[in-house]
Parts: C-alpha cells; structure tokens; sequence
C-alpha cells in the first residue's frame, strides 16, 4: 500500500511530522513502513510557462521555435512536440540546470542552429504521468512562472511504502492511516467535505437485492449528460504517484476513493445495461461473464454477481464485466457502492484467480458503515464536478451486516496481560480517540463498541492492543514472572538425542553435515519402486514446479545430488552425511510414526516419519576398503550412541540403491539389521554424473533404535587365554561375518570349562586377521583366503593346550560340515 | 579442612628419598684387590650402556667373576691379614657398585641431554585427518536449544506432514481467511480419499496446541525444526527452519515476554542486548508484536549487517490468543501466556556472516568445512 504525505498530510489537522519521524510512528501504530521515497523534487524547479508565440525553425521541418514567457521574462525554446498550444496557452517548462527524473540535465544549447533556453516537457519526462506524446499542457488559467510542485499538489511528495497485515482492512486507504495518525497524536482528523445525495428521486426498482446474506448493502446511484474525458492534472498526477494508471473520470474517480476510503466503487455504463438496472443475485450455474482484464470466466452458485435485467455485469466484489464498462461516448452513469460478505468474495477470487484491488479489501472486509457512505458521497460529487453528470436517481438496499460486538474491557486484566499500567480512564481515553462508542459501568469495566471501519476489534484482548498500541509497546518493561508451580522436568526425548549422538559421531568421523530438501522429484525415487511403492510417497498437492513432486521416502538422492555438485566444483573427495526425516504413508494398518512426544489421535491420518542417518563417502577411484570404511562409520555411529552390534552380511532381500554384490549391515546384538552400506548402484552413479567414483553410501535406521541400555563394565580376564588361527578357503558369495557369526553361535549353545571369549588384550572371540586373494585377485577358483583368530579360556585359571585343541578341532569340523554343502561352493580348511 | 571425599583414599602416604651410597676414602692394601680395582677403574670408562655396564658387573661381582674369586684367597691368610683383606675386599666390592651406578646414571644423563638436544620441523602437518563438521543450521539450533534449556523450556517436536486443523484452524486461522494467504502452503495429496487436510507445516506454531493438548498449564517448550513455504526467491527457500516459544501459566504478561526474549538475545550472542517490539499481527497472538534486537554488531551504531539502522528484525511473538486457548481446552479467563517464533538459517546467517541463502541447503563442501566441530 503505498500513502502519499501530501494527501495524507490534508486529512490532519495538525502538521505532518517529517517523513523519517512519520514513518516510525507508522510503524509503531502497526502499519509497517518498508520504504520511503522522495519523488518530484525536480518540479520545484519546473515552472508554468506561457506561449507567447511559436515560429518555424529554419533549419528543420519538424522542429519549432517557442517563445515562452516563464514569469520574468521571455525565452526561446526549441521544441519538437506537435500540441504546443496557440499563444496564451500554458505549459510545463523545465529551464537550464534542471535535473529531470531520468538524470537528464538540462542545459543551455544550439538545436540545429538555434540556441534553446531549456526544454518543454511531457508527463512522462516530468514523471507525472504515463503520456509521452507531446508535451503537458496545463490549464490556460495557470499562473506563469509559478513552480510545478506548487501549482499542482503532489507533484512534489514523499510516498510511504507500507505492508499492512491483513486484519487492517482500514488502513488499506489514506483516512485510515490518517485515522490511527491522528488518534496517535491526539490532533484533529479533517475528513473531505462531500455535498451528498440531497434531493436525488428514490429509484426503487435501480437495485433489486436477491442475495441479503451476502451482501450487505448496495447503493446504487444513477447520473446522466457525462462526458468523459480525462481527470484533473492533480489527480492524474496522484493516480500515477500512487502506482495507478490515470484511464478516465469515472474510472478515476473510483479508483481516487478507493485509496482514499478504502472502500472500492464500481461505475457501469447504465446504457448497456439491460433495463438500465441491476440485480445482486447468485450466478446461475455455467453462466459466462468477460471481466474487465479480458478473461471469459464461466460461474458457479456461489459466485456473487451483479446482473442487469439478464445477465451478470460484474463480478461482485472483484471486477467489472467488459461489457458494462464505461468507454468514451458514456453518457449515462451507474455508481456503485457496496458492503459484499468477506468470505463469499474471497472464495470467489480464488475459485477464480483474480487479485483485484477491489476483492483484496472487500476479502479483509471494508467499513459498512460511515466509511461506505462517505465513500459513495465522495464518488459522486466527483463525477458531478469531473464529467458533469446531474444525478437522475438513486436507491439503496440492505442486507446483513455483522453485527456490532459489544466488548466488556476491564483495565485490571489488560495490566495483567500487558505487564504495563493502565487505567480506566486512560483506556476510556484512548478507545474514544479511536472512534470506539464506550460505556463505563459502575463497577469500572467499559462496554465498548468498536467503530464499523474495525472489523478487527472483536473481544477484549482486540481492545488491549489498541491501547498498547497508542501508548506505544516501548512502554512495556522486561520483567521476568516466577512459573506458578515447579516445572516438570523434561521427559527424555530419544528422536532428539538419536539425531544429536549421529551427527556428534559422524562429524567425529571428519564428515560433513549437510541439509537436504525434504521433497524432490518423484522421478529421484524411481529406484525405489519396488521398497517404497509409488502409492506410499507423500506426494506434493501443489509443488513448486510442474514436476511431480514428493517427500523424499529416501536420503541417497539428496546427498547424491550434493556429491554431484561438488564433483562437478572439482572436489577430490566426497564426505557429506544426512540426519534427517523420510517420509511415506504407512503401509497397512500399522501404527505411523509421528516424531515429536506429542501424540494426538487422529495422528494416524499423517505420514510415517521416520529419522535416518545417511553418509556418502567417495574417492575417484578407490576399492572396497572405501565401503568397509562406511561399514565401520555406522557401527562406530551405532556403538557411540549407547548399542552394541557388528557388521555383518545384508539382510535377504532387495537393498534399492546399492551395487546388490558390494553391500553390507550392521546388526545389533537381538538380531535386527540397523544400517545397510555399501556401493552405490552404478545406475544412480551415472543417474548423478559420478561415473569413474567408488561412492560408498551407509544408512542408519535411527527410528527403529529403541533407548540404548546403560552398558555394564566386563571383568577383564586375569588368566592367560588361548588363541588358534584357522585358516579357511572361502567360496566367493560367503561373507566372513557369517562364518564368524556361525562359529559364535555355536559356541553359545555348548557347555564346558574351556570357551570362546575375549582375547588377553581384549580382542574379539572370533576375529578376521587376514584376506588374501591371490595372484590377480586369483586362488583356488575364485575362493578367497580368510584368517580368523580364535581366542579360548576357561574360568578362574589357565586353559591348557589339550583343552584348546579338543574344543578347536570340534568346532572347525562341525564349521565346515555346517558349509560343507552351502550350494556357494564348500568351505575347505587350508 | 573437611573435603568432599573422594571416595577412594583413606590416608595419605609420604615416600622418603632413598639416601645416597657412602663413597670410598683410601685405595686397599693387598695388590690384587689393587689390581682388580684399577681394571675395573679402567673398564667402566668404555662401557658406554646400561647393556656394557651390566656386563661388567657380571664379570666383576657375579658368583664366578674376577673379584668374587679373589675370595677364595682369604683361607690361605692369618687371621689378622684375613680380617683387613676382608674389609678391603668389601670395599672395593661397595666400591664398584657405586661406580656402576654413579656410571649408569652418567649415561642416563647424557642419553636424556641428547634426547633434548634433537630438533625436528614439525611444524606444519601433510596430510592432516579431514575434519567433519555440523550444519550451521545444527550449529544454531543447539546454541539456541542449549539457551531455551537453561531457561527452563523442554524441547517439543512435532510432525512435518500436519493436518490443516492444527497448522491453521486451531490456531485461529480459519478457512477463507486472507490471513491463511500469509503463509503459501504446500498442501498434501491425502494416500486415500478421506477428505482430510494436510499440509507441510508452515510454521513450528502446531507444536504449541500439540503441547497444550497433551497436558494442563503451566507450559515451557521450545519447538525447532523444518517448516515449509510455498515460496522461492533470493530471499526465501521452500524449506527452512523455525523456532518457537511457548509459555502458559497463570499471570504470564508481556513484560516476562520482553524479559524472556532479551534474556535470550544476551545469551545467544553472548552480550547483552536490548529487545524491542513493533505491532504487528500474527493470528494466533493478540497483542501481536515483531520483536527486533539491538545489532550485536555495532551495537546500534549502524552497520551493513543491520543496514544502518540499529536494530535486526528477529521474528514474531505476542501473547496467545484467546481462541487458541480455546481450541485447546484452556480457559482464557484463567490462565494467559507468550509465544514466539523465528527463523534458525536467518539467525546461523547473521551469527556465521553468511550472506547468500543458498549456501545453506548447496551442500557445498568448500562452505560445510568452513565451520567445523
Ligand atoms: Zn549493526
């Protein structure tokens, strides 16, 4: 919304304050200020000049030499334009050292051959208006020499830029801001006088009302013998100040009153009205209608319209119809004047897509009141002086209109609630100058009844911030209030610290956290199609870009993305890492996950969200040393935030995203696969532009962690153990950690003084000392050699080597018996 | 003086220094002693370690070694002779000894100077471990959870798929109301035809009825996380982070509000700051304010940061709307209470001096390594 100080400045009835100090005071009102601009300083220096007489120029067809008479003396100026004006006439004369709006300078010089005095300007050079054809001639009764800026007011003004939430409707014209101004600095406010209506003949059949519950008042009033021509200089002048393009009086008009009131009019051309009268009423369904900015919109029932005898005129509340529209050769003129229902217009604009200066007051809800009255007032003394109409008829219908609220205000709860100091007399004070109708009843409480310009002010809380308004919120003075009863200590909240011990482990592990998008493109997911269903993806009603677009089910795409990008910059290494949400509808009945302690009940109708640790490693070229790296970033992760577990071979089943023979798990002790990692599928790393990189991607399921137990301290052996290497061929597709996994097992279901345990310096039972693969990654058909280290003790003493060897050979039998006929290939002992 | 005990010690115990052997005054009589004495002398002068030293010892004074032997010479001598044989003999015995241990420490001595005469550069480092980092996003976010905690606040989170109720409806923010324009919402296509609303949050404000749904006043939580707005410019990304205060008691007013938040601003950028408010409007508050803090930068002088004018607009805040009260079942009439919201990346950009938006959500490692912890 954009206010000018000039016209904001008439309605006070004290002087404006300067711009800087007006614009806090604004804001401090509410009413934010964003910008201030000075704009027409130059017109202080343009000067009304008279045509004294005008002479061909001797050395070009199209040129001309004016002799002007700028108050003091005669000039000649050369001048191009072809409306220079007989001699007599008036015009805008921008002398030497000038500066115009676009920074052209204006100076003494030859015009082919013939020196030149300065520059006759248009509008549109002097920035007073959008014509650029020819230059601006003013009134012939404008006095020479006199400076622009004060021939017309508002050529030279400040315009305030203000940002007006949308529980201000008031404040959307130049009387409102002027309102709250006034009632701030306790100064008279100077509203325009208007003649009114008088004696106009009640027209009872000029407006039919078909639809009171959505409007709720309409005047209509008929005039007639307009002709319509262009408005004043200082109302074009204003329009164009102001944002607007000046069109025509009428439409003008409407438009002047609208930033002025606030309130938005409507003039139809009553000749091409059908009957010459206008109905309110409900569209009929499948009605049509061409509105003003060229669309043929097709209406529903619950569209408001203004019909004439047949069909709709305008959309009510919103825009005129095109064909209603005043044009040049109008002569007969129907002003309207309304109050529409908020909702109604609102619900229609969006149906429709139409943002209107017209439907974004009517929608906050305009002034049924006062407001409105003046407003129609307004409109057509302007039409009677601008066009010349004389009013023929008039009539006005009403509705339903919100009814007043009556507002009990106790001054001890706003102290309360404000923590400042405040009166009765005080409140009763301010309330009044803000044109609230107070009562006060004996006990001291006040019965207000808010003005019909706020429809804002609804319950007592409305009226508290009036007043903190006007005395002004650095009135309120920090002070700290004890809680009424000892706060509950905070319920440990696991989500939280799951994400904070992640992150914690994982910068540790000189990684980098980055924070994705939490919705891509559906296409990202494709790779997930047999995991997540397209069905289960939370899908965007209404993405930001044409694309299909969901809630990512997945972290890959996201860091892959990030990896791309810092591949393309030239990184030589990727290290970034994720802990964030994925998102999917729940599959079947079972319970959704909603993160957060609050729970409500109709939470199963929301997505899972479920929180996940994604890292992504990668070297250009490296080996599979890169993944078993990520492998142990997880299980350190896991380890850190209070679990126990190993890594292990992938669960069975399909693992989207990874390379299905280069993958990974991490399994906590019940069992459960916690973390996946692995290599990246190569299909997504040449999806993402990394060919040519080992990318090695490990996630962790940190929403399936239920609380990590506190761990117990081990005693430390304090008798020598015992240890046996075993030597084994493995077939290729037979992890190590299952052939630890199963010696494990195995020793825990049997009973005996000698046992696989923990190594004298606190080695694992089993461990894997050694791989080799052989010549060129060759031996013994593809097998790989693997050396695991078996560590045995017994209780309270030292384990003998008779002891070790019985338990050691009944294991390795039953080991490679329980592989002998794995369909992978035997296991063999070397 | 009575201490907190430790748990561990009862007593404590004090060790003595162990005093120095005697040394020798006269060379001995008998000339083997003397002989036995000279190459010793002689010897211990080349051993040049702990190994050599310990070599000699065995050939001196082991069971079989040269002086040792000389022992055995002791039968053939009257008993006069026999007696000041014997104290010569243990004095050369003590005499050695000492020697070997006054000459083992002389090697200690001198390997220890060596030791500290070395130099090496290790001044700079070729291949340091990568170091990781946080989000300055996670950076902030801690730092202001940190200060929330210390005030008293529990830490809330909440669901980022919301229904339309609690993100709007419950919050005073009725369907077909111009305010619900305020915040561009992405709304959700539902998994099934239920006719039921959801949203991405547009703010972390749900978390304020999820809260006040679950229990009875007093309330003190802070909620941070994502939250979602149809909205990309140079200015705004789609996604980003929220924090918001909540506060319900009995008696609760704006001057705790002003309080809490100056409280906040000291001990988030570690000075102390003025707080002041603006009216403004916000649907779930009534009074509604904007609250701005004193530019920690030039401390209100005027400077880039705060484009000259003192002040840097932090968020919204205001005192919770009767309505919202309602919405949760709390009577307005009996208890009244603050709330508070603004951006995470906004405030991680001014603590971090960061000033292109897009840096945060690029993944640029160059940016991420900038900051790390
Ligand atoms: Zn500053």
């Amino acid at each position: 919304m954009l206010i000018s100080a000039t016209w904001l400045s008439s309605f006070l009835g004290d002087e404006l304050p300067p711009p800087e100090r007006t614009a806090e005071l604004v804001t401090g009102l509410g009413l934010e200020v964003d910008g201030i601009e000075e704009v027409g300083a130059h017109t202080r220096h343009v000067r009304v000049a008279e045509v004294r007489s005008v002479a061909p120029h001797p050395n070009a067809n199209r040129l001309r030499i004016v002799r002007i008479f700028d108050g003091e003396r005669e000039l000649d100026i050369v001048c191009g334009a072809p409306n220079v004006p007989d001699p007599g006439g008036k015009v805008a004369f921008a002398p030497v050292g000038t500066e115009l709006p676009g920074g052209l300078r204006i100076e003494a010089r030859e015009i082919r051959g013939v020196p030149s005095a300065g520059m006759l300007c248009s509008e549109a050079e002097l920035d007073l208006g959008p014509d650029e054809n020819g230059i601006l001639v003013l009134e012939p009764d404008a006095p020479a020499g006199r400076p622009l800026a004060e021939y017309v007011p508002g050529a030279h003004d400040v315009i305030f830029e203000l940002s007006v939430t949308p529980n201000r409707p008031d404040a959307l014209g130049h009387v409102g801001v002027a309102r709250d101004l006034a009632a701030k600095l306790a100064c008279p406010l100077r509203l325009p006088e208007t003649i009114g209506f008088g004696e106009v003949a009640e027209q009872p059949d000029l407006v039919t009302l078909e639809a009171p519950d959505a409007c709720g008042r309409y005047f209509g009033v008929a005039l007639e013998g307009a002709k319509v021509g262009p408005s004043p200089l200082e109302a074009r002048v204003r329009l164009h100040r102001l944002g607007l393009r000046p069109i025509s009086a009428p439409v003008d008009i409407t438009n002047l009153v609208l930033l002025e009131w606030g309130q938005p009019l409507h003039v139809f051309d009553r000749e091409r009205l059908k009957g010459g009268v206008v109905r309110v009423r409900r569209a009929r369904g499948g009605e049509r209608i061409e509105v003003l900015d060229g669309r043929t919109l097709t209406l529903c029932e619950d569209d408001l319209v203004i019909a004439d005898a047949e069909d709709p005129v305008a959309l009510a509340g919103i825009m005129g119809g095109a064909a209603s529209a005043v044009q040049s050769d109008t002569t007969r003129l129907l002003l309207e004047a309304a109050w529409f229902r908020p909702a109604i217009v609102r619900k229609a604009a969006r149906r429709h897509q139409i943002a209107s200066d017209s439907s974004h007051r009517f929608e906050r809800g305009v002034d049924h009141g006062f407001g409105l009255e003046r407003a129609a007032a307004r409109a057509f003394d302007l039409l009677r002086a601008w066009t010349g109409a004389r009013p023929v008829a008039r009539c006005e219908v009403r509705g339903e209109v919100p009814a007043t609220p009556r507002i009990r205000f106790r001054a001890r709860r706003c102290t309360r609630l404000l923590g400042i100091s405040v009166s009765v007399d005080e409140a009763q004070e301010i309330l009044g100058r803000l044109g609230v109708a107070v009562e006060r009843e004996s006990g001291g409480d006040l019965v207000c009844a808010p003005p019909t310009h706020r429809p804002d002010l609804q319950r007592e809380v409305d009226l508290f911030e009036e007043v903190l308004r006007l005395k002004g919120l650095d009135a309120i003075e920090a002070r700290s209030v004890v809680p009424s009863k000892p706060m509950a200590a905070a319920m440990p909240n696991l989500p939280r610290r799951l994400r904070r011990g992640a992150q914690d482990a994982l910068a540790a592990r000189g990684l980098l956290e980055i924070v994705g998008w939490a919705f891509r493109p559906d296409a990202d997911f494709a790779f997930l199609d047999d995991v997540v269903p397209p069905a289960r993806r939370v899908r965007l009603k209404n993405p930001l870009r044409e694309e299909p677009t969901v809630m990512r089910p997945h972290l890959l795409p996201g860091l892959l993305a990030a990896a791309s990008n810092n591949a393309a910059r030239g990184a030589r290494r990727i290290r970034l890492f994720e802990v964030g949400r994925v998102y999917t509808w729940p599959a079947g009945d079972g319970p959704n996950h909603v993160a957060g302690p609050v729970r409500l009940g109709e939470d199963d109708r929301l997505a899972d969200e479920r929180q996940m640790a994604g890292v992504l490693v990668g070297v250009p070229s490296g080996d599979v040393d890169v993944l078993r790296g990520v492998g142990d970033v997880c299980l350190h992760v896991l380890e850190r935030l209070g679990y126990t577990g190993s890594t292990s071979a992938p669960p069975p089943g399909p693992l989207a995203g990874f390379h299905p023979g280069l993958v990974g798990a991490v399994r906590l002790a019940d069992g459960r696969w916690i973390a996946r990692y692995g290599a990246v599928h190569p299909d997504l790393v040449a999806a993402y532009d990394l060919g040519g990189w080992t990318l090695a991607y490990g996630e962790i399921d940190l929403w399936a962690l239920g609380p990590p137990e506190v761990r117990k301290a081990r005693p430390i052996p304090n008798q020598p153990g015992s240890s046996r290497d075993l030597s084994l061929a493995v077939p290729p597709r037979v992890h190590a950690a299952e052939i630890r996994d199963w010696i494990l097992t195995w020793a825990q279901g049997r009973d005996g003084a000698v046992r696989l345990d923990i190594g004298d310096a606190g080695e694992p039972p089993v461990e894997v000392v050694e791989e080799y693969r052989g010549e060129g990654g060759e031996f013994e058909g593809g097998r790989r050699a693997v050396l695991f280290r078996l560590h045995y003790r017994a209780d309270g003493r030292t384990v003998r080597d008779d002891e070790v060897d019985a338990l050691h050979e009944t294991l390795v039998a039953a080991l490679l018996a329980a592989f002998g006929d794995d369909p992978r290939g035997p296991l063999r002992r070397r | 003086m009575r201490r907190w005990p430790c748990g561990g010690c009862r007593r404590l115990r004090v060790v003595g220094r162990v005093a120095e052997a005697a040394l020798l005054c006269s060379p001995p009589v008998d000339p083997r002693l003397r002989a036995e004495r000279e190459r010793f002398i002689e010897a211990a002068r080349k051993a040049d370690d702990d190994a050599a030293l310990y070599a000699l010892k065995v050939e001196f004074l082991g069971k079989k070694g040269s002086l040792s032997k000389l022992r055995s010479v002791m039968r053939d001598l009257s008993p006069a002779e026999r007696k000041a044989f014997g104290r010569d003999f243990n004095t050369v015995k003590d005499e050695i000894e000492a020697l070997i241990d006054a000459r083992r420490k002389e090697l200690a001595k001198r390997r220890r100077a060596e030791e500290l005469a070395r130099w090496e550069d290790v001044s700079v480092v070729l291949d340091p471990v990568p170091r990781g980092a946080l989000h300055i996003v996670t950076q902030t976010w801690r730092r202001l959870e940190r200060v929330f905690e210390n005030m008293g606040f529990t830490v809330h989170d909440g669901p980022h798929v919301e229904h339309g109720k609690t993100n709007f409806d419950d919050l005073n923010i009725p369907p077909d109301h111009p305010a619900r324009d305020m915040q561009d919402t992405f709304f959700v296509v539902p998994p099934t035809d239920d006719g039921w609303e959801r949203v991405l949050r547009t703010h972390t404000s749900p978390v304020q009825i999820r809260t006040m749904l679950a229990g009875p006043p007093p309330v003190r939580v802070v909620a941070l996380g994502q939250v979602y707005r149809r909205d990309d410019d140079a200015t705004h990304t789609p996604m980003f982070h929220q924090i918001e205060g909540l506060y319900v008691d009995r008696d609760v007013s704006m001057a705790d509000l002003k309080a809490t938040l100056y409280h906040f601003v000291s001990a988030v950028f570690e000075t102390d700051l003025d707080v002041r408010f603006r009216p403004s409007f916000f649907p779930f508050v009534e009074p509604g304010a904007e609250f701005d803090v004193r530019c920690p930068f030039c401390k209100g002088d005027g400077c880039s940061v705060c484009k000259r004018t003192g002040w840097i607009e932090l968020g919204g805040s205001g005192m919770v709307h009767p309505a919202v009260f309602e919405a949760v079942g709390y009577d307005p009439e009996e208890v009244s209470g603050w709330a508070f919201g603004f951006g995470i990346d906004r405030m991680a950009m001014l603590l971090h001096g960061v000033s292109d938006l897009r840096l945060l959500f690029d993944g640029d490692q160059r940016f991420l390594e900038q900051f790390p912890c």
